[in-house]
């Protein structure tokens, strides 16, 4: 959280700006082998690692990422710092990609299957090219050039370039398919004091998921001015389904599903009285009444939407609404997809009009609407080219398999907004035999002896002649070293009109700009069609996003946000409507529309309308690689394919579905798992304060960190056995007496605070911990045992006490608490005695350490572990070849039957250290960065030394709203949590607000031996 | 003295009333050593292919990983401990039958003790095979031993399951030798009366060259009661280590002060059990009805039932002190085990170990072999489930409640468990073939000493003769048993 550029940043920039130019040079040639230095290169020091500027691609947001490389291999992605759209850091997706980069899955090189023949041939790039260029050229000597189809998915500056011009050059059209990129990524609405989303999942996926969480911490996390005044943006979320976005919001509002934008026209004005629109819309009066207040008491109000799941045929007027409620004249872009174009298409392509389809867009033959059946057209097709890197339902049925790059392997540039113009960079020579798809395009073009304008020998070089107008010579290398231009920079120097774009332009068949509406629209409520008594609600997956990053491990391990489902998919169901089908969490359903029926389990839960279900996108595919096999079910396949009337923008709302029971219900190793549980059972882990109380707290200052406020004693006197009065807050550690070892009075304490109110529950940490420590994937039947060894969840909470039934309840969705758990770094841990081999124990400087190399597995430590954050090596787990590149050269790979844990990355702060060290000074405040810490988009973690009270971890955990979890214990912990800040005053379980359960009268966790009264803080 | 007239008596011993000289005992002892019937050889394949079901069980686990069991993340003890201390405490019964009941004297363990002994040595090889089988990388075993080695690292002394390598190497190693010089004026014995040359050979060498003088037999008693001095404290101290492997950490149900009495008393319990168990079938197989008399059975049921009764207490009070304490976590674990996942297995513990054993009070129960026996396997079941109950439940329902989750053994550790039966009786069975099950020496010290008739007492009653028979005072002041 602090300001400025850290060391470790100013490193990465550093060594990017040197190796980038260098790795420019090798990237151009062929992909070789990688082999072992036979001579080093001058800029790799084997053991350090190198930093690249590159632009991630897992989604349209295109977060500025540094990556880091050992020896030439990624190994971990981190946002760039000072990125105007990562804000240096990422999302899950994001943390992942180096998963994609080595998945095994991927196509080894190009190949061509054969008619009749079914299994792929293996041929050489410039084989293909000849091959392919041989069949254009046969259309277009037929004159039917036309008939070629080009389907590209969110190409932007340069590519979009490139391809206007080739298939303008060939002849043939280009259509653009590019699900949920029609979002703005450029709202800012980080001094708002009010936002409404309608439908807009911007912490998961809509727009700019990792530039709006951070934006929304700014405004909706408790903070204090510099007047000293408590300020908290308030959040309201519009829809029939509350997303892990909408679990953020104050306010939740579930219109009768279809008449949302008649609470955006009311915002807006002239759209009718409260009370009309409550009737109207079923919302109650009152809830409305205090969205209607809120509105009026903020100075300024940003709403967003709609989102995908709320775009339905009518979603031009929704956010026309939307826009007039945030001011702007005109309504924002409506993005990249016109389904209207696809769709004729499809239609020439099933009639056999189209001879050749070119595809580059995210996996169409799942992504789309069932009902547009898209495999079945395709299969029309005599030549069909995919250029995805992964064998998916698309390639599976094309018969040339031209793989592209990752985008960690190739040149590329990317507009995320106006303003910003980002840099892909190669951060490593390419894993496999592949080639992107710019390259293809220029030798195929150069084979036809068609003219490209700004023609080159290579991608690279077409897209430097094309940015030489905006930076060239050293600012070209400051951009390689930024990733991108933005700023005043970009403004400045706006990309010129290439040679030639007026006349391409022109001849295009069809043109790809996004399709705008052409003036306001008149509003009217959505109509549902089909038969079921349920509508159906398909929202993109902030894990898995439309589908395309389904494949990787990490993200399949990963729980869902907000369900904690792993590995699976499921359809959401309102309690209610469950009981009215005696239907139970896990029973399995089967989900019927006009266009198709799935079979998915229940999910139930109140996070969705009674009379609607929630089906996650994502999941269900049928040839998406070893790890996809059979998970899940594709909820497009329900979908017929309807568009927006005005724009042609997909709409993914406005069916309704039947269910029906079939009878399979959970057993332990079949159906959904969901982990952990939705209540607390009154251990007040994650608690929360009303914004009225904490504001009234901090008024009248003061604030100590948790342990500080109350003296205890305990026997640290005489060996062991007097009791000496102290203080069990980790700045007070090692305790007067407890030394022992080689404890350095006021040296370093390591420990962490974590803000619940910033916390999303997005688990970008989880992912980045994964990344960052080598923690295997265990696969979904051991996940089901519990057998995870995530080091860093998200515990979520529903409820607060022990009743399992609160977390059903219709206001269990309003206060959820997300709480990032992690190891506690205990300063008297109860796993450290108990280890007869000493490999848990105390370091000097405060973390409790693990020594991989001592274990022997006895397993107690993970018994006495209060938090159950130490996670064991059941079998030693497989990396698959070649996802075991990714390894961290800095973190051991742990072999069975070994106890690990969260080391607070103890490899950085050594890193660090060292560097300190060879500086001769001693480590800054905020010079060691972990993993999880670097990755959270909204900054929830500090981490920092203890022992300095002007380190910012001591200024932050020095708060009113501080507490240590399970604090009674006595475990001493080295994370102070600080509590949520709700609205309304917050239930926190515990005393006197939980039932007891013999019947007897009022209970209360006591304190530990010599803590009488201390509880988890109020 | 009887005078002339009269009709010379009949003397005999109290506890044995049916054996009437001393060469009886060492035939019936020198019996069990003979060939061995087809039923035999069964009974010792099975238990060999149970160790066998074992090794490849605990190969997986080797070769695999832990991940084989049923163990998971909250949950990281299971069935391996539970049979660990299972076993334990089997071997409880044997040393107090052999060394506490020594020291008091009590002349009833006599014909007992050899086998309750056996039985202590082999449970206790039992146990110590489950620390290594547990432990993920059983191969680094040897760290846990304070050796001295390059490593530069002693172990911690601070860590309970360093004290229970400790407790279980030391009562493996007293109870071994106990055992052994117990042994040895019977292997003289065996030797004397063996033919078979081998056996010969190898007795010779085990008996130590035993003669029977009167400084041996001095030195004997001295050693035996030292040592039976040695191993009573640890009948006290080796299941309170135990004990304290879960006593001392912090998990609610297991960080409790009354832990160590109560698995002191539940050891004794189950290895009274353990001892009837294997008490009857050697009595019906062997015809052993001279020695083992209702007087050690209702002895036997006697100690059944105090400890039952102290288990029981330790129940009440762990739930009460569970409500008392209006501790949440302790409360919500005791709330688990009723009415948890695992209910069945924690009535089942509170049913059997605590209730079904009060049906000894009744005479006609515990004089009914069949009836006495199968309370006895039911508290072995009862006290296995004990054990799992408290370790199992406690986990899976401690502070974190996003990590209640619960454990279910998978088949590996059921063949590990089956094998650990196997191996336990495999070596029992063994014992009865080639050691003297019955301590031929001490039951001679409770019967009448032969004299020369017709000066002294008749041996024999002679059929449809009047004689009466006298019963040598029992040695100590418990009220008489009426046979």
């Amino acid at each position: 959280m602090a300001d400025g550029m850290k060391r470790r940043d100013f490193l990465k920039v550093v060594g990017a700006g040197g190796v980038g130019v260098a790795a420019a040079g090798c990237s151009t040639g062929q992909a070789d082998k990688l082999i072992p230095y036979v001579i080093q290169p001058e800029e790799i020091v084997p053991g350090v690692p190198t930093w690249y500027a590159t632009t991630c691609r897992e989604c349209p947001a295109g977060c500025g990422l540094m990556v880091e490389t050992h020896e030439g291999r990624a190994t971990k992605v981190e946002g760039t710092p000072d990125h105007p759209v990562s804000h240096g850091h990422t999302c899950a997706r994001g943390q992942a990609s180096v998963q994609g980069l080595y998945h095994p899955d991927r196509h080894r090189g190009p190949s061509v299957v054969e008619e009749g023949v079914g299994v792929p041939r293996n041929l050489s790039w410039s084989g293909v090219e000849t091959d392919l260029a041989r069949r254009i050229q046969g259309f277009r000597q037929a004159g039917r050039a036309g008939e070629i189809v080009f389907i590209t998915g969110g190409y932007t500056g340069t590519m979009d370039r490139l391809a206007r011009d080739f298939t303008a050059a060939v002849g043939a059209r280009r259509v653009e398919y590019a699900p949920l990129e029609d979002a703005p990524r450029d709202l800012d609405f980080a001094d708002a004091d009010l936002l409404i989303s309608f439908g807009a999942d911007f912490l998961e996926t809509w727009g700019s998921p990792v530039d709006y969480a951070h934006q929304f911490a700014r405004m909706h996390a408790y903070r204090r001015d510099a007047g000293g005044a408590a300020r908290r943006g308030r959040f309201v979320w519009v829809g029939p389904h509350r997303p892990l976005t909408g679990l953020s919001a104050d306010l939740w509002i579930a219109p009768r599903p279809g008449t949302e934008g008649r609470i955006a026209a009311l915002l807006a004005g002239g759209g009718g009285d409260a009370a009309a629109v409550a009737q109207a819309t079923g919302v109650p009066p009152q809830k409305l009444q205090t969205l209607v207040e809120w509105y009026g008491q903020s100075a300024r109000r940003v709403a967003l939407g709609p989102g995908a799941a709320l775009s339905g045929t009518n979603a031009t007027a929704v956010r026309q609404a939307v826009a007039r409620i945030n001011g702007a004249g005109a309504a924002p872009a409506a993005g990249g997809t016109d389904l209207r174009a696809l769709r004729q298409v499809i239609e020439e392509m099933r009639a056999g009009r189209v001879g050749m389809v070119f595809i580059d867009a995210p996996d169409p033959a799942h992504t789309l609407p069932g009902g547009m059946r898209f495999v079945e057209a395709l299969k029309r097709v005599p030549v069909r080219v995919s250029f995805s890197p992964f064998p998916d339902e698309t390639s599976r049925h094309c018969n040339y398999l031209l793989p592209d790059h990752h985008f960690l392997e190739k040149w590329d540039d990317y507009e995320p907004r106006p303003g910003v113009s980002a840099l892909v960079q190669p951060v490593m020579r390419p894993v496999f035999n592949t080639r992107q798809v710019g390259d293809v395009l220029l030798a195929l073009a150069r084979q036809l002896g068609v003219a490209l304008p700004g023609a080159a020998d290579s991608y690279y070089d077409y897209l430097r002649a094309g940015w030489a107008g905006r930076a060239s010579g050293t600012a070209w290398r400051e951009a390689v070293k930024r990733g991108g231009v933005w700023g005043g920079a970009a403004v400045a120097a706006a990309p010129p009109p290439v040679q030639g774009d007026t006349t391409t332009a022109a001849t295009t068949p069809a043109a790809p700009q996004p399709p705008r509406p052409a003036g306001p629209v008149a509003y009217q409520d959505l109509s549902f069609a089909g038969e079921g008594e349920f509508h159906l609600v398909v929202y993109p997956s902030y894990r898995f996003f439309d589908g395309r990053t389904a494949n990787r491990p990490w993200l399949l391990e990963l729980p869902d946000p907000v369900t904690k489902v792993p590995w699976d998919a499921w359809v959401e169901i309102h309690p209610e409507a469950a009981r009215r089908l005696e239907v139970e969490q896990g029973d399995e359903l089967e989900v019927t529309s006009r266009h198709g029926s799935l079979r998915l389990r229940a999910y139930v839960w109140p996070g969705v309308r009674p009379d609607t279900v929630a089906i996650q996108m994502g999941l269900g595919h049928e040839g998406f690689g070893q790890w996809t096999e059979g998970r899940g079910a594709n909820p497009m396949r329900l979908l017929g394919g309807d568009s927006d009337a005005a724009t042609g923008a997909p709409a993914y709302f406005g069916e309704k579905v039947a269910l029906r029971r079939t009878g399979e219900t959970n057993t332990r190793w079949t159906g959904i798992f969901e982990q952990g549980v939705r209540v607390q059972h009154d251990r007040r882990l994650a608690q929360a304060v009303s914004l009225a109380a904490i504001t009234r707290a901090d008024a009248a200052g003061g604030g100590r960190i948790p342990g500080q406020d109350q003296e205890i004693e305990q026997l640290h006197g005489g060996g062991g056995f007097a009791p000496v009065p102290t203080h069990t807050d980790p700045t007070a550690f090692p305790a007067e007496g407890g030394k022992f070892g080689e404890y350095i009075d006021g040296e370093v304490r390591w420990g962490m605070a974590v803000d619940l109110a910033r916390c999303i529950g997005c688990a970008a940490c989880t992912v980045a911990c994964y990344a960052e420590n080598n923690i295997p994937v265990v696969g979904p039947s051991e996940v089901k045992r519990g057998r995870d060894l995530s080091w860093l969840r998200i515990e979520r909470y529903f409820g607060v006490t022990r009743e399992e039934d609160e977390a059903l309840r219709e206001e269990a969705t309003d206060d959820v608490r997300f709480l990032p758990m992690l190891c506690q770094h205990c300063s008297n841990a109860p796993c450290e005695p108990v280890c007869p081999v000493y490999a848990a124990y105390h370091t000097p400087d405060g973390l409790n350490a693990q020594v991989y190399n001592r274990c022997v597995g006895t397993r107690y430590c993970a018994n006495n572990c209060p938090w159950k954050v130490r996670v064991f090596n059941w079998f030693t787990y497989k990396f698959a070849e070649p996802l075991n590149w990714q390894l961290n050269p800095d973190v051991t790979v742990r072999e069975k039957g070994v106890m690990e844990k969260c080391t607070f990355c103890v490899q950085r702060i050594h890193e660090r250290e060292r560097g300190a060290a060879q500086e001769g000074r001693l480590l800054r405040d905020g010079e060691v960065v972990p993993a999880c810490v670097q990755a959270c988009p909204t900054e929830g973690f500090v981490f920092g030394n203890f022992s300095d009270p002007a380190s910012a971890l001591s200024r932050v955990a020095a708060s009113h709203r501080g507490y240590r979890t399970l604090d009674e214990i006595n475990a001493q912990p080295a994370i102070v949590y600080l509590k949520k800040v709700t609205l309304h005053e917050p239930a926190n379980g515990g005393h006197g607000e939980r039932p007891a359960p013999f019947g007897g009268d009022e209970h209360t966790p006591q304190g530990g031996v010599a803590q009488p009264a201390q509880q988890g803080g109020h | 003295m009887a005078t002339e007239t009269e009709t010379p008596t009949v003397v005999r011993s109290t506890f044995h009333p049916e054996v009437e000289r001393y060469e009886e005992v060492n035939r019936d002892a020198d019996r069990l050593l003979t060939k061995p019937g087809r039923g035999y050889t069964a009974l010792l394949a099975l238990t060999v292919s149970l160790v066998g079901l074992m090794v490849i069980a605990e190969l997986h686990n080797i070769v695999f990983g832990l991940g084989m069991s049923g163990l998971t993340n909250p949950v990281g003890w299971g069935v391996y401990i539970t049979t660990f201390v299972f076993w334990v405490g089997i071997g409880h019964a044997g040393t107090l039958i052999s060394a506490i009941l020594y020291l008091f004297r009590a002349p009833w363990r006599q014909s007992i003790y050899r086998f309750a002994e056996a039985m202590t040595v082999f449970a206790v090889l039992t146990a110590a095979l489950f620390p290594i089988i547990h432990i993920g990388r059983p191969w680094f075993f040897y760290w846990l031993l304070p050796l001295p080695s390059q490593r530069g690292l002693w172990p911690n002394f601070r860590s309970p399951l360093l004290w229970d390598v400790f407790a279980v190497t030391t009562y493996l190693t007293v109870s071994s030798v106990f055992f052994y010089i117990g042994l040895i004026p019977d292997i003289a014995a065996a030797r004397d009366s063996a033919t078979h040359p081998m056996r010969k050979k190898v007795y010779t060498i085990l008996a130590l060259g035993w003669k029977g003088t009167d400084r041996e037999w001095r030195h004997f008693t001295r050693a035996y009661l030292y040592l039976a001095a040695l191993a009573t404290p640890l009948v006290l101290s080796v299941h309170s280590v135990v004990s304290w492997d879960f006593a001392v950490s912090i998990v609610p149900g297991w960080h409790t002060t009354i832990f160590a009495p109560y698995f002191v008393a539940g050891a004794i319990l189950s290895g009274v059990a353990m001892v009837v168990t294997i008490m009857v079938p050697v009595h019906r197989i062997f015809n052993l009805g001279k020695y083992f008399t209702p007087v050690h059975y209702d002895r036997l049921a006697n100690l059944l039932i105090l400890t039952s009764c102290i288990v029981g207490y330790a129940y009440g009070m762990e739930y009460f002190m569970a409500w008392y304490s209006g501790e949440l976590y302790e409360r919500d674990v005791f709330w688990d085990r009723v009415t948890g996942e695992y209910w069945w297995a924690g009535w089942s513990m509170i049913t059997f170990n605590a209730i079904i054993p009060q049906f000894l009070w009744i005479k006609r129960v515990r004089r009914n072999l069949n009836a006495f026996f199968l309370i006895s396997v039911i508290v072995n079941i009862g006290m296995w489930w004990e054990r799992f109950v408290i370790i199992v439940p406690s986990l899976a329902h401690s502070y974190e409640p996003w990590k209640f989750l619960n454990y279910h053994l998978t088949w590996v550790e059921a063949s590990v468990l089956l094998g650990s039966f196997g191996w336990f009786f495999m070596w029992f069975l063994l014992f009865l073939r080639y050691l003297p099950g019955l301590s031929i020496a001490e039951i001679k010290e409770v019967l009448p000493p032969p004299l020369k008739h017709p000066e002294g007492h008749p041996a024999t009653v002679e059929e449809g003769s009047p004689t009466p028979v006298a019963t040598l005072p029992s040695g100590y002041t418990e009220r008489e048993v009426v046979v």
